[in-house]
């Protein structure tokens, strides 16, 4: 009897292990852009351009890694070059008042243009990327090393940053100026904070975080650049960024899910399983809607006024101080 | 410190309206030149060559046009939600549900005569298009979920279902290798005109702007749903029911939107063929709508150029050796300059001394 128990054991944890390592190795990319345009909503920004910014991310990563022969240095140029591009949409959208979903959707146009001409010089090439990292005793715990800690260094790096932004976003002074400016950008004017300003810096740094995702992608995740790599993933974080409720926290479970669904279709194919990917990739998406509905649905049960789940109230609102009265 | 500081423009200057699109559009120019100089052409040039390209001679003006047509559709979709303030992100997945059904009927009733087969599909895409845009209208009326959401995140399930469908049971069994059906029966595709790509879509679509011009100008209903976009309190006093007709415009908003899927299938591709249904016409109708302002003949100047930009850009490829990149580049930046300039129309900029 124990014998069969322990046979039926090792061949869940043989399935389980490698699908859940895939989902994690293709998840985390998913999370960096989802943290980012969480940090953006949560100033009332709505940023569209997740997929231009990713692009910008992933092809000047690329090409720092390239010519320096540092992917580390690598992540940072692609982090920076994903936030000085959203920065564009800061000035259009916070300056200008310019309708937030229309110029996100000008950034993927813009986004998508700029990786594809600075890229085209570096299709085929080879730069210094991040390899397979193993830690010690962690690694070789059965299951949960397979899982968690047979991975490149940036999905280490994503189990400190992803709790860190959940921890500054909730816990910090600064955090909390954030939250105020998204949902009510005039108490936050009165008080003396600079709406302008930490919205122009949510967007920024926003902007990073998608733009690190993308250079994981050309990095880490299929190591090379190729045109138009993001291949809808920055479409897929907004969706994320709903499924979360906004919260950093929860995006690592939608993250982990939203990247698992592939390789759970090709785990189960494997197995003899008859199913299909394209139908199971459309689960987390009527998920996410169901989510959204009960959501709703419960607040209007309570008759609470408050719309804390729904995202931040003053949500792709304009602002400025002569609009008040 | 010197800071930008934004203020509405106390009176409306009429001359604006003419001068400021204008202006954009050099400025936008210009800008763009700089990507063509760093790339060591001459942006006259490069220029002159879009534009030969996209309305040099007759086989320019005919693509120009078949790229305006699906944009056409998705932008009257999109502007009919934007005139009650409702945001319709979902037109690309109607789109693709348009196509899928028409290409269902294509099959089911493939021993028709063209008279009837062809408003057969044209009434099963716009069917799918509108159903598929009335959960979000349900739940938009009925528990307040925002339309901007519910309407995205159905774009992802309509093209993961075309997917399956494409890779499983509609698969052309001839070409097993390609997620594609087969080609549509002869009844079931419409004509082309002087042996070019340019089919009839393009005056269905005009029809369709025209219908709606008239819906709301002359009719009750086009004033009742400006009232609701205006206010929907005033709307709900005036008797209007709010509701009804919030559902009622995003149905149709949706069966427009796949009725241009239906017609770049049946008009153009011919057969339901990955990567042969949406270039993300629905993203970019959302651009075409706001920059034509809700009005549906804008709408056809607006996706012309859309599609001008297009095809020019495609020509630009072909004779100067430009990459698709070099376009995409300059048409985002059109578009920020066009979208700064629409909002400098209201507001304006002054550096004013701080602290």
């Amino acid at each position: 009897m124990a014998e069969v128990f322990i046979h039926e054991l090792e061949i869940i944890i043989g399935f389980l292990g490698p699908f859940l390592q895939a989902a994690i190795r293709s998840g985390t990319p998913l999370l960096f852009a989802t943290i980012g345009e969480i940090y953006t909503e949560r100033s009332g920004n709505i940023n569209l351009g997740i997929e231009g910014l990713m692009l910008v991310g992933a092809v000047t990563g690329f090409m720092t890694s390239l010519w320096t022969g540092n992917p580390v240095l690598g992540v940072m140029l692609g982090a920076i070059g994903g936030g000085i591009v959203s920065l564009i949409h800061a000035f259009l959208t916070v300056t200008l008042n310019v309708n937030h979903i229309v110029s996100g959707l000008a950034l993927v146009f813009f986004g998508t243009g700029v990786s594809a001409v600075l890229g085209t010089p570096l299709i085929g090439k080879i730069a210094p990327h991040f390899d397979e990292i193993r830690l010690g005793f962690l690694s070789d715990i059965p299951l949960i090393g397979k899982v968690f800690f047979q991975h490149n260094s940036l999905v280490y790096f994503s189990y400190i940053f992803v709790p860190l932004s959940w921890y500054f976003l909730y816990k910090t002074r600064t955090g909390l100026y954030i939250r105020t400016v998204g949902e009510n950008p005039q108490t936050a004017d009165t008080v003396g904070l600079n709406v302008a300003k930490i919205r122009y810096a949510s967007i920024f740094a926003g902007g990073m975080m998608m733009g690190l995702g993308g250079a994981y992608l050309s990095l880490a995740y299929t190591p090379m650049w190729i045109e138009n790599m993001v291949a809808g993933r920055g479409w897929v974080a907004i969706a994320l960024v709903i499924f979360s409720m906004w919260n950093p926290m929860v995006a690592i479970f939608g993250a982990y899910l939203f990247g698992g669904m592939d390789a759970l279709g090709f785990a189960l194919q494997a197995r003899g399983v008859q199913v299909s990917t394209h139908l199971l990739g459309m689960l987390p998406y009527l998920f996410t809607i169901f989510l959204l509905a009960g959501s709703m649905w419960r607040m209007r049960k309570k008759s609470m006024g408050l719309s804390i789940s729904m995202g931040p109230s003053a949500l792709g609102k304009p602002f400025s101080k002569e609009q008040k009265s | 410190m010197w800071r930008l500081k934004i203020e509405k423009r106390l009176s409306y200057n009429k001359w604006l309206d003419y001068f400021v699109p204008v202006a954009s559009m050099v400025l936008a120019l210009i800008a763009g030149s700089f990507v063509f100089l760093i790339n060591g052409a001459n942006p006259f040039e490069a220029y002159k060559e879009m534009f030969v390209g996209a309305f040099g001679d007759g086989y320019a003006w005919s693509e120009t046009l078949v790229q305006a047509t699906p944009l056409l559709f998705t932008g009257l979709a999109i502007s009919l939600t934007l005139r009650t303030l409702l945001w319709n992100i979902g037109a690309e997945g109607q789109f693709f549900m348009g196509a899928m059904a028409a290409t269902w009927a294509a099959q089911y009733f493939s021993q028709q005569p063209p008279w009837i087969l062809i408003p057969l599909l044209m009434l099963s895409a716009m069917v799918a298009g509108g159903l598929w845009g009335l959960p979000p209208a349900i739940l938009k009326t009925k528990l307040k979920v925002n339309e901007i959401l519910t309407t995205l995140l159905l774009n992802y399930v309509a093209i993961f279902f075309v997917n399956y469908l494409l890779y499983g049971p509609w698969k052309d069994p001839m070409y097993p290798g390609f997620p594609q059906t087969p080609r549509y029966p002869d009844a079931a595709i419409l004509t082309q005109y002087f042996n070019t790509r340019l089919h009839t879509g393009i005056l269905i679509g005009l029809v369709v702007a025209v219908i709606l011009y008239i819906l709301y100008k002359k009719t009750g209903w086009g004033y009742k749903i400006q009232v609701i976009g205006q206010s929907r309190k005033t709307a709900k006093y005036a008797g209007i029911r709010v509701n009804r007709n919030i559902i009622r415009v995003l149905v149709i908003s949706g069966a427009i939107a796949g009725l241009g899927g239906m017609l770049q299938i049946s008009g153009l591709q011919h057969k339901l063929r990955l990567g042969g249904i949406s270039n993300n016409y629905g993203y970019t109708g959302i651009i075409v709508a706001f920059l034509a302002n809700g009005n549906p003949l804008a709408v056809i100047l607006v996706a012309l150029f859309m599609g001008a930009l297009i095809v020019g850009g495609d020509s630009l490829q072909i004779t100067m050796g430009f990459g698709k990149g070099v376009v995409h580049m300059f048409e985002g930046m059109v578009l920020f300059f066009i979208l700064a300039g629409e909002s400098l129309k209201r507001y304006k900029l002054r550096w004013v001394k701080h602290g």
